[in-house]
């Protein structure tokens, strides 16, 4: 209990940085303040704080329930393309013109991510084995990402993809009131869903078999997990880009802190992820020079020396690199 | 009464299950034997409710096993598969509590509890109930693995080759247990390898022979060496020791 009352202790420290940090500072005395810097609390920095808070907590928990069903610590919605599958349903809706209505990108987004999962579980049921699975992301990401590229280099004008790139890149930079009123409810009814899947994960301890032999329905575990990570990571793309390997980092973290059972992990990566979010998308804020560093670029350089560690040391484990 | 009519399964073309009818009593240990690619962990599977057939029925005291709501059936049916596997390196005790899955949400607290420790204590789990599973012998692990099925406190035990990667020791040890269970009333299915511990320890032997039954009985009938010699393509003798058991010695 000391844990969880230090991980939200850590959390609204984060929140409180989040809306505090920046080119310009504002003290928490400050933030009702009547005047430009009560403007930018209410109109920037309080909208963006809430989405890198409900973005961080999903892709954690997105982390989490995608490594217990697969069993598996290297899968993250980044690593396994779910991210990028997600990219390019959005980068669709914004070519073919979707994205005029304000759902467009949302939409495809969801569906974008939906099917990469309902695509690698089919290959998990197959059972090749890890690392053909983690494989087939990668190529599944690849092929997504080859596509979103096609799709830019094809837009009819320069402005448009300009648009493309920078969403694309991962940013939380100017987002307003409106976008966290999009996203947050698709994120809230994504992450409900993915809290549902604790007990059956644990069933999955004893493999597939074992779990189906106990009565744990694995079909519509895979079903929730499809709905839970293509609405909520689709939404968290749809606002953010790509915001990479915060389910990888955070689920890793809270193993070594609450143990391997997945169950115990879920809430534990939710707040994980949403302080790690926080925190870093503080930190890009203070960039030297006019400009922000992107959080998606910030995660990914972060998280890639991450992944490589765990892969090492799992090859190590397992002997089979 | 756990029974197997007429099941015939198919996949990819294959017959894995030609036509396969047997009966396996409660409070006896049943012993599946037969050469690899036999069918018997097939059947096994089937036995559990977790294969589809594409004709025949499992009937557990008259109950279309395939047709129970899956809870039900983890209540009633626990089942040890190939392999062991274990996926994260969780507390012993975290993962005997898996047993409980399926009497979650209709036994209370204490109940479960109770089953976890007493499922525990009789296969001498409780001295690393802490300790997580990979800090764990082979054999305790087999222990675990098996206290995970006993909390549950089914009315059948299916074990898919429990003995594989066991010293002979530990052998012995989950063979007693399983002989222990079966004297309380547990109707016990196991799927062996090794022909001379099957004999000593089956009230019923299965043998399996390319997708079909090729003799049942008790092991005395069974286990002779003309069916071995037929089943296996082996050239075994038959021999007693003093107590009048069975060895079997394969040439």
């Amino acid at each position: 209990m000391k844990r969880k009352a230090l991980l939200l202790t850590l959390l609204i420290a984060a929140f409180i940085l989040s809306l505090s940090a920046g080119k310009t500072w504002i003290a928490p005395v400050n933030w009702f303040a009547d005047n430009a810097n009560g403007w930018i609390i209410a109109e920037l920095r309080f909208p963006r704080a809430v989405l890198a808070l409900a973005i961080g907590a999903l892709l954690g928990l997105s982390g989490a329930v995608l490594q217990g069903y697969l069993r598996n610590p290297l899968a993250d919605p980044t690593v396994i393309g779910v991210s990028s599958s997600a990219a390019l349903g959005g980068v669709t809706a914004i070519y073919f013109g979707l994205s005029i209505w304000p759902y467009g990108i949302f939409i495809c987004a969801m569906i974008g991510a939906g099917a990469s999962v309902l695509l690698l579980a089919v290959m998990a049921a197959r059972g090749n084995g890890v690392y053909s699975f983690i494989l087939g992301g990668m190529v599944l990401s690849t092929l997504a990402g080859s596509l979103t590229a096609f799709l830019i280099s094809i837009a009819a004008n320069p402005y448009a993809m300009s648009e493309i790139l920078s969403w694309l890149m991962g940013a939380l930079t100017d987002r307003t009131v409106d976008d966290a009123v999009r996203a947050v409810p698709f994120m809230i009814i994504g992450g409900a869903l993915l809290m549902t899947t604790g007990r059956t994960l644990d069933a999955l301890i004893l493999g597939e078999v074992g779990a189906r032999s106990i009565g744990a329905n694995i079909v519509r575990l895979r079903w929730i997990i499809i709905a839970g990570v293509g609405i909520g990571v689709g939404a968290s793309v749809a606002v953010s880009g790509v915001v990479g390997f915060v389910g990888l980092i955070v689920p890793h973290i809270m193993r070594g802190i609450y143990g391997e059972r997945p169950s115990a992990i879920l809430i534990p990566s939710a707040i994980g992820g949403a302080i790690l979010t926080l925190t870093a998308d503080a930190l890009v804020r203070l960039a030297p020079g006019a400009g922000e560093i992107r959080l998606g670029i910030v995660m990914a350089v972060l998280g890639a020396p991450f992944f490589f560690a765990l892969l090492l040391r799992r090859g190590r484990e397992s002997g089979d690199a | 009464m756990l029974e197997a009519q007429d099941i015939r399964v198919t996949r990819q073309g294959r017959n894995l299950l030609n036509g396969v009818s047997a009966v396996f009593a409660p409070g006896k240990v049943n012993v599946i034997i037969g050469p690899n690619g036999a069918g018997k962990s097939t059947l096994l599977s089937c036995l559990a409710g977790l294969m589809p057939t594409d004709h025949g029925a499992i009937l557990l005291d008259s109950d279309n096993v395939a047709q129970m709501e899956p809870k039900l059936r983890g209540r009633r049916i626990g089942l040890l598969p190939q392999n062991g596997e274990v996926n994260w390196d969780v507390k012993v005790r975290d993962l005997v509590a898996l047993g409980r899955f399926a009497h979650h949400d209709i036994a209370s607290d204490a109940d479960n509890q109770a089953a976890i420790i007493s499922a525990m204590t009789a296969t001498d789990c409780m001295p690393f109930a802490e300790r997580t599973i990979l800090r764990l012998s082979g054999g305790e692990r087999a222990r675990v693995l098996m206290a995970r099925v006993l909390a549950g406190q089914p009315a059948w035990l299916l074990a898919d080759e429990p003995l594989a990667n066991l010293d002979p020791r530990y052998q012995l040890e989950l063979l007693a247990l399983l002989r222990r269970r079966a004297q309380g009333g547990i109707g016990v299915v196991a799927v062996l390898h090794d022909l001379t511990l099957a004999a000593r320890n089956a009230d019923h032997v299965l043998l399996m022979h390319e997708g079909g039954v090729f003799a049942a009985g008790v092991p005395d009938e069974v286990m002779t060496a003309a069916n071995l010699n037929a089943v296996f393509g082996i050239n075994s003798e038959i021999l007693r020791d003093a107590a009048g058991r069975l060895v079997i010695v394969s040439n």
